[in-house]
């Protein structure tokens, strides 16, 4: 039994934390020999990365998105909360403490390794300074685009880079005045935008993924940043150069030639050969947030958004992920009261193992249920309203999962290279699911599944992803809207047949709500939305006009 | 983008978008914040779902892309 990650009862107007220890993964780092990882919360292992423990929460129930340790002080550590605070801990992270900050909320914060009292942290476009370890904060600088990271570069004393939106600063004097870094490249061409910043300490050498003015790429200096060139302009992502080899380049999520992967370059980013993994391939969905080496493990760990982490013990020519017991990691995907019994809620995350959850109090203690997929996590979650032991999990990439025993057993239901994203159940024994490339239905409990919505019948590409949302009311009534992936074709179905038949509604919309109070009302979002920001369609007949 | 209707008063609405939790008490003519999205600016940016409890009125559920599952409780 897991306890709940923050207070369980929501504050008034205020925004907690809700469900298990799990979901997300951010920045991990050594302190000593002490692995540290932020995935839903704080966890800790002592050997090496082999197993992990929950150690807790920032106050205010928030999870410590990055950490700090300041010098001298054993078990001494700064961390920033995902509510933009500062707080630091004596005790190895097992309890936290608010630290005074600058006058705003903070989105990155950093350390400077040769004065281990100072600390920066970045406010939108605002760079603060504390040398006093958050007592007192000053202004330091006041970047001309959003600050996106502050890096602490290789040698000594470290020079103090800030990537923003446009462009690049460099601080030889812990961040009290700045330089604008050139933002030409050898050869021609512009630095547009820089993504992240990493520097290999044995050689100076700093590497960055970059904007260009003709493409993206990255691209590395060799004089601490006033000039670069480009190096590879196939690859994306962190890079990680190896402590022990500067020629080495370790990165994940690379698009080349359309493969995804973890790839190793052995000559400073200019040719790069793909590593395995297991399970096979799973970067290839994933990307890496963070990347560290073990000295004492003599092992390379990189932090992953969905699989936790993955380890190198053979320099990175071959890694095995998500087998680090205790770390849970993943991304929240479905949450779901159980129809009849509100005080039973399911939580659902794409991760690689412990994907589901399940609390029968309201959310104040969390229990694991069953892994469904055992490489990929949980997409939907459908809980069939009629058999309180029938439960439906989509898997991200490969169609749907059933059980029939409350989530502790699994059987693949339906296999396909498809996502599922949400259930419908629109008569006993029926189950309609929306995926990505249309709706299928099963009439025997998901023993067998027929396509009922394909896409367009010219036969143009089918859907890049069909949502359901039932009628409460009635319940053969199912409503479906569809994208087709970047929402220039969005449109609403409606069946009145508990799914067997389709037929297209008038307005091109998506994201569709229906009123639980008045089931005749639906809202949606116009087409060319989105992020865009379209106006919210309303109709009052059940979609008909 | 995250849409759903208030189970307990009509003509309420909720969004998650880009920038936080909007609520619309018109029908969705006009949108105001929720509440304070207190995440940091890299995490409010993405919301994939909203879920309103079914029992509880005005408690509302929020998934964010970066990894985080929230509740908040309103007044009203």
């Amino acid at each position: 039994m897991l306890g709940a990650t923050a207070p369980v009862a929501a504050g008034p107007n205020h925004w907690t934390l809700f469900g298990p220890p799990a979901g997300g993964l951010y920045p991990s780092m050594l302190v000593g020999r002490t692995l540290f990882a932020t995935a839903g919360g704080l966890f800790r292992s002592t050997d090496d990365g082999g197993s992990w423990t929950y150690v807790g929460h920032s106050p205010e129930g928030m999870v410590v998105s990055a950490l700090a340790e300041p010098g001298e002080q054993p078990g001494a550590l700064i961390g920033l909360t995902r509510t933009g605070r500062l707080v630091h801990s004596m005790d190895s992270g097992a309890s936290w403490t608010a630290l005074g900050g600058p006058p705003a909320f903070v989105d990155r914060l950093a350390l400077v390794p040769t004065a281990p009292t100072t600390l920066l942290a970045s406010a939108i476009d605002i760079l603060w300074g504390s040398t006093d370890l958050g007592a007192h904060w000053t202004q330091l600088v006041r970047a001309p685009s959003t600050i996106r990271a502050i890096t602490i570069g290789p040698g000594k004393p470290a020079a103090v880079f800030l990537s923003l939106d446009r462009g690049l600063l460099r601080s030889d004097n812990g961040g009290h005045t700045w330089t604008v870094l050139a933002a030409r490249l050898k050869g021609g061409g512009r630095l547009v935008d820089v993504d992240y910043l990493v520097g290999s300490d044995q050689t100076g050498t700093l590497y960055a993924e970059a904007v260009l003015d003709f493409g993206a790429g990255l691209v590395k200096s060799e004089d601490g940043g006033w000039s670069w060139a480009v190096v590879s302009e196939r690859v994306f992502g962190p890079v990680l150069a190896d402590p022990l080899n500067p020629s080495v380049l370790y990165t994940g999520g690379i698009y080349s030639d359309g493969q995804n992967g973890f790839w190793i370059s052995r000559n400073g980013g200019n040719s790069w050969t793909k590593r395995p993994t297991t399970p096979p391939d799973f970067f290839g969905s994933d990307e890496i947030r963070t990347a560290f080496f073990s000295p004492h493990a003599h092992a390379l760990y990189v932090g992953t958004r969905s699989h936790g982490i993955a380890e190198s013990r053979d320099g990175g020519k071959s890694w095995t992920a998500g087998a680090q017991a205790g770390l849970f990691s993943g991304v929240w995907t479905a949450l779901q009261f159980r129809p009849g019994a509100p005080q039973e809620v399911f939580l659902a995350l794409d991760g690689l193992h412990d994907s589901l959850y399940s609390s029968t109090d309201s959310g104040l203690t969390w229990a694991p249920l069953g892994q469904p997929d055992p490489y990929w996590g949980i997409s939907a979650l459908g809980l069939d309203p009629a058999d309180p032991k029938l439960i439906y999990a989509g898997s991200p990439v490969r169609g749907v999962w059933r059980s029939v025993d409350g989530g502790v057993t699994w059987e693949h239901s339906l296999d396909l290279l498809s996502r599922p994203l949400s259930f419908a159940f629109p008569e006993p024994g029926a189950v309609l699911v929306g995926m990505d490339y249309g709706v299928y239905r099963s009439a025997d409990r998901g023993k067998t599944w027929t396509m009922v919505l394909a896409g367009n019948p010219d036969g143009s590409p089918f859907f890049f992803e069909s949502h359901l949302v039932p009628d409460p009311a009635q319940p053969r009534t199912v409503y479906a809207w569809t994208d087709d992936g970047d929402s220039s074709l969005l449109q609403i179905w409606k069946s009145e047949d508990a799914g067997l038949t389709w037929r297209e509604l008038p307005e091109h919309a998506g994201t569709l709500a229906i009123d639980p109070r008045q089931p005749a009302t639906l809202y949606a979002v116009e087409a060319g939305s989105g992020q865009r920001g379209g106006a919210v369609v309303r109709t009052t007949d059940s979609g008909e006009t | 983008m995250a849409l759903v209707v208030d189970p307990v008063t009509s003509e309420t609405l909720y969004a998650g978008t880009t920038e936080g939790v909007f609520r619309s008490k018109d029908g969705g003519t006009t949108w105001k914040p929720l509440a304070p999205w207190e995440l940091s600016r890299r995490d409010r940016k993405s919301i994939t779902l909203l879920v309103a409890h079914p029992a509880i009125p005005h408690r509302l559920y929020a998934l964010a892309e970066d990894g985080g599952a929230f509740e908040i409780q309103l007044d009203d």
